[in-house]
């Protein structure tokens, strides 16, 4: 069995020698560089601008050039427009559009487009922008406030409660910060068709939203991702830049390449998280929860980009890990004049766990309760499975007492209390734990196994993997079914023209959707090879065994080898499947960490740091690993020190990587990385999501850890939120002793 | 202005406009191992060797290699299979997306030539200046312990990530089963 195995990946040996191909390595003869003219006010009218004198060659466009529109996806809002029409909305935003023969010449044209702009007043923050004169975004909309969710009010929400506790968190924007910044390259070709490659997460999504702004039929469009150096949610996003390459290049008719610096990266790349949430909890003396209501306003941008499915995933995890008896929701979403805000890692469920796993500990310190012990008295019991929560999700399976407990357990959980209570020098130390739970793996996922008539066997799949290696995973699957080697088979994803339909890869759905699709079709395509071998070797179905690449009847050596058979059937045999879920899958766990303080800086270090994830069945444990670090690091980063950060007037303060610090090796975290394993009832694989437990469990943790080192300090609890970075700290540490 | 220097063992003229960064000059030849990731010598994705030492090539314009060896993955990648460094990346799944691998690939080159025995504070000190946002940097650590193995002729497991799972219990709560990944145990 390959499945489960810790396979290496068949996708290294191109990487690690620099052969892999990213879209930026790719530049057909006569292709035209792109560059932007951007915004730099975050509110303005254009009252001018000149386009003449940019040198030899260079072409240039506004607007009223290339009127691309396509709908925000909610209805009221305007359209939005590629390059601004007439006013600008936030720094960065597109304003002209430079082409030049190369890229140097592209960036100096376009600094050399002289615009004019009237200032007007600007919102940077949700709380200015729902304030009421606040100036608006669009204002025929009347109001900033563009996406609202929840329940009603509840009679009674705290009936039966002996404490009631209030806190609002904020959970900053963070940059995606992948190591490849965004690409496209448009190449119109002979036969009529525009071939676009593009550093993204979803092709048939990026083909289906391209065709729809350029005006093109989607037949006459064909995607092809190649590879892809990190996407973490913002390469899911649709942008300005890509139906302008697409349109640039159809009315030049050379390719056009488009390829954004770091600094553009930071601006305009999709940041994500910027929500600020109000959690209030109702409890008796002796720990149980009784009511929950939880408000949280999400900083739209000045556009609806994907933060408006990560209300969505906010708002359906609420309630965590636990039994809550009355939920009261409200869910609103805030434009402002900053670039639009998407999904990062984890899309929603980071924020709902943050907040609520951060409220948990507040709850606990009001109780006088340990918050672990606190935890345990509320979890969800294991028996409850389906279990179906206050705000309807329905979670399909888990073991959350095993994961806390086993996390308490390799972090020393006690032992570092009974350290808390005698240690007397300078460092403060704080632990702190967060049971998370959240959602994957919905919709459906097209997969097709073929053998072909050298033996070989090929599988196309709708995912779209940047660093995740369905490669290796989904031809471990292809294998077994069909008794083949693993280098027998190759995975091909990415391509429009050769894959017909897909959902891409975000939201941690490719294991449970692109998995199982490509197992379903290699089971059916090894059930098609036996009953044809059957016929073949005139033996019993039930007797031909699939190993080697053959078809054996067992217990003989009598066998007829897949090559031939595929032969035998003009040269190919193949099966595809499109799996729709029956439900969501919930991976789960506990993540926990020891931080300390030093009290003369402020700087926190981690001590430790213990990962418990459950994501069900696992294909293969190197790469579940590889994201659940991954996830981590990131996740402690946005506790710690990562933040995108405006001033007043919405310049990025944080436009370079010297200016937003992403974690380098100085910032490694001692992870011990454990799981469970409680396998999904809604796909015959039983895997969960993986790629988003880690950043999900990990911020809460951490920031928990240090709240819990700074309140024993004296620190007041509202004194500072995250980032914890030291010169908060240390200030929060001097007011305690003044 | 014309130059002449070694790029990959090869003695090349070249004649490069004055601005253009050695990077970027990398790139036109087809060295598209050399990825450039920031526009402020962050991220180390264009790392490559000059004579021995590991420079980020955006730091430098071409015209500053005059007379210079320069030393790029491609150069430093066998004609056939995986050079020690490569290939354990692999083993140890130190690479995701696979974008700045390049350039930790020739950072660690670098660092193994002057240090055949790195310990875990020299790896974070050497290679701080390359910048991964998939794996986490635990993998990378352990990537480099193993090449440093792998080249100092000693025996490594070609299973990747060998030693890091063993079963810890079985819990009798429903189906779950609980497995370790002592991540932070050494391989041998």
């Amino acid at each position: 069995m390959l499945f489960g195995a810790r396979v290496a990946r068949v996708e290294d040996s191109q990487l690690v020698t620099g052969r892999g191909t990213f879209v930026d390595d790719i530049e057909p003869a006569g292709t035209l560089h792109l560059a932007l003219v951007r915004s730099p006010v975050a509110h303005g009218e254009i009252t001018g601008i000149d386009l003449d004198d940019l040198g030899p060659g260079v072409q240039a466009f506004t607007d009223a050039d290339l009127p691309i529109r396509w709908k925000q996806v909610i209805g009221d809002l305007p359209e939005r427009t590629a390059l601004a029409n007439g006013v600008v909305r936030y720094v960065g935003e597109p304003v002209a559009a430079v082409i030049a023969e190369d890229r140097h010449q592209a960036w100096d044209a376009a600094a050399d487009v002289w615009v004019e702009y009237a200032d007007r007043p600007s919102v940077i923050e949700t709380s200015a922008a729902l304030a009421a004169g606040a100036p608006l975004v669009y204002p025929e909309l009347g109001s900033n406030l563009v996406y609202r969710s929840g329940s009603d009010p509840i009679d009674g929400l705290f009936d039966g409660a002996d404490v009631v506790m209030e806190r609002t968190f904020s959970n900053h924007r963070i940059a995606p910060g992948m190591l490849e910044t965004r690409g496209i390259l448009a190449v119109p070709d002979e036969a009529g068709t525009l071939v676009v490659y593009c550093s993204h997460q979803s092709p048939h999504g990026l083909r289906d939203q391209l065709a729809a702004a350029c005006g093109i039929a989607v037949d006459d469009l064909r995607v092809v991702v190649p590879e892809v150096g990190g996407g973490f949610g913002s390469k899911a996003s649709f942008y300005p830049e890509y139906p302008l390459a697409a349109l640039l290049a159809l009315r030049t008719g050379r390719p056009v390449k488009f390829v954004e610096t770091r600094t553009e990266n930071l601006a305009v790349a999709a940041h994500g998280r910027g929500q600020t949430t109000t959690v209030t909890l109702g409890a008796t003396a002796d720990g149980e929860i009784v009511g929950l209501r939880f408000r949280t306003v999400g900083d739209m941008g000045a556009a609806v980009d994907n933060q408006r499915w990560c209300l969505h995933l906010t708002e359906q995890m609420v309630s965590g890990c636990y039994v809550i008896p009355r939920i009261e929701r409200e869910i609103l979403g805030v434009l402002t004049h900053t670039a639009p805000v998407g999904a990062f890692r984890g899309a929603g469920r980071p924020e709902a766990a943050f907040a609520l796993e951060h409220a948990v500990d507040h709850l606990a310190r009001r109780l006088e309760i340990d918050p672990v012990e606190l935890r345990r008295r509320n979890l969800i019991d294991p028996d409850s499975f389906p279990y179906e929560t206050g705000v309807g999700s329905i979670y399909d399976s888990g073991s959350y007492r095993v994961a806390l407990d086993l996390a308490c357990e390799r972090l020393g959980y006690e032992a570092v209390r009974a350290e808390q209570r005698i240690r007397g020098d300078g460092v403060l130390v704080g632990v702190g734990v967060a049971s998370y739970v959240e959602l994957a793996g919905g919709g459906q996922e097209y997969g097709e196994v073929g053998v072909l008539a050298d033996g070989t066997v090929t599988v196309k799949t709708g995912t779209s993997p940047h660093g995740q290696g369905h490669r290796t995973t989904w031809a471990q699957i292809a294998a077994d079914e069909l008794g083949v080697p693993l280098d027998a088979v190759t995975v091909i994803h990415g391509d429009t023209a050769v894959v017909p339909r897909g959902g891409g890869t975000s939201g941690s759905r490719s294991a449970a959707l692109g998995g199982t699709a490509v197992g379903l079709a290699a089971a059916a395509l090894a059930d098609r090879i036996r009953e044809l071998a059957a016929e073949r070797l005139e033996a019993d179905r039930a007797d031909i065994r699939l190993v080697g690449g053959s078809a054996v009847v067992a217990g003989t050596d009598v066998g007829v080898t897949l090559a031939e058979m595929a032969e035998s059937a003009g040269g190919i045999l193949t099966e595809s499947t499109d799996f729709v879920t029956p439900g969501l899958n919930y991976p789960f766990g506990t993540h926990g960490c020891v931080v300390e303080i030093d009290r003369t800086t402020g700087e926190v270090a981690i001590r430790s740091y213990v990962a418990v994830d459950d994501c069900g069945r696992v294909i293969n444990p190197v790469i579940t690993e590889g994201q659940i670090h991954g996830g981590i690091c990131q996740g402690v980063a946005h506790a710690l020190f990562e933040g995108v950060r405006h001033d007043a007037s919405g310049n990025l303060v944080t436009a370079n990587w010297s200016t937003y610090r992403i974690p380098a090796l100085t910032d490694l975290v001692p992870i011990d990385a454990v799981r469970t394993e409680t396998p999904t009832p809604n796909n015959p694989l039983g895997v969960k999501g993986v790629g988003e437990a880690g950043a999900t469990g990990s911020t809460p943790a951490v920031a928990n850890a240090v709240m819990d080192a700074l309140t024993r300090a004296g620190v007041d609890e509202d004194a500072i939120g995250m980032p914890y970075t030291p010169d908060k700290v240390w200030a929060a540490l001097q007011e305690v002793r003044e | 202005m014309r130059i002449s220097f070694v790029v990959d063992g090869e003695r090349v003229d070249a004649d490069p406009e004055p601005r253009l960064l050695l990077a970027e000059w990398l790139r036109s030849t087809g060295r598209t191992g050399v990825h450039i990731g920031c526009d402020t010598s962050s991220c180390g994705a264009c790392t490559v060797l000059v004579d021995d030492l590991a420079v980020k090539s955006c730091t430098m314009f071409t015209v500053q290699a005059a007379g210079r060896r320069v030393t790029t993955v491609h150069g430093l990648t066998p004609a056939d299979g995986l050079s020690p460094i490569q290939q354990a990346f692999s083993d140890e799944h130190g690479l995701q997306c696979g974008f700045c691998t390049p350039g930790f690939v020739v950072a660690v080159e670098a660092l193994l030539r002057e240090n055949a025995d790195p310990s875990r504070e020299e790896i974070v000190e050497a290679l701080d200046g390359n910048l991964c946002r998939c794996t986490g940097y635990l993998s990378i650590v352990h990537a480099v312990r193993r090449a440093a193995r792998l080249r100092r002729g000693e025996s490594a497991s070609v299973v990747a990530g060998a030693g890091h799972e063993t079963p810890l219990a079985v819990n009798t709560v429903r189906e779950s089963a609980v497995h370790e990944n002592l991540s932070e145990t050494e391989v041998v």
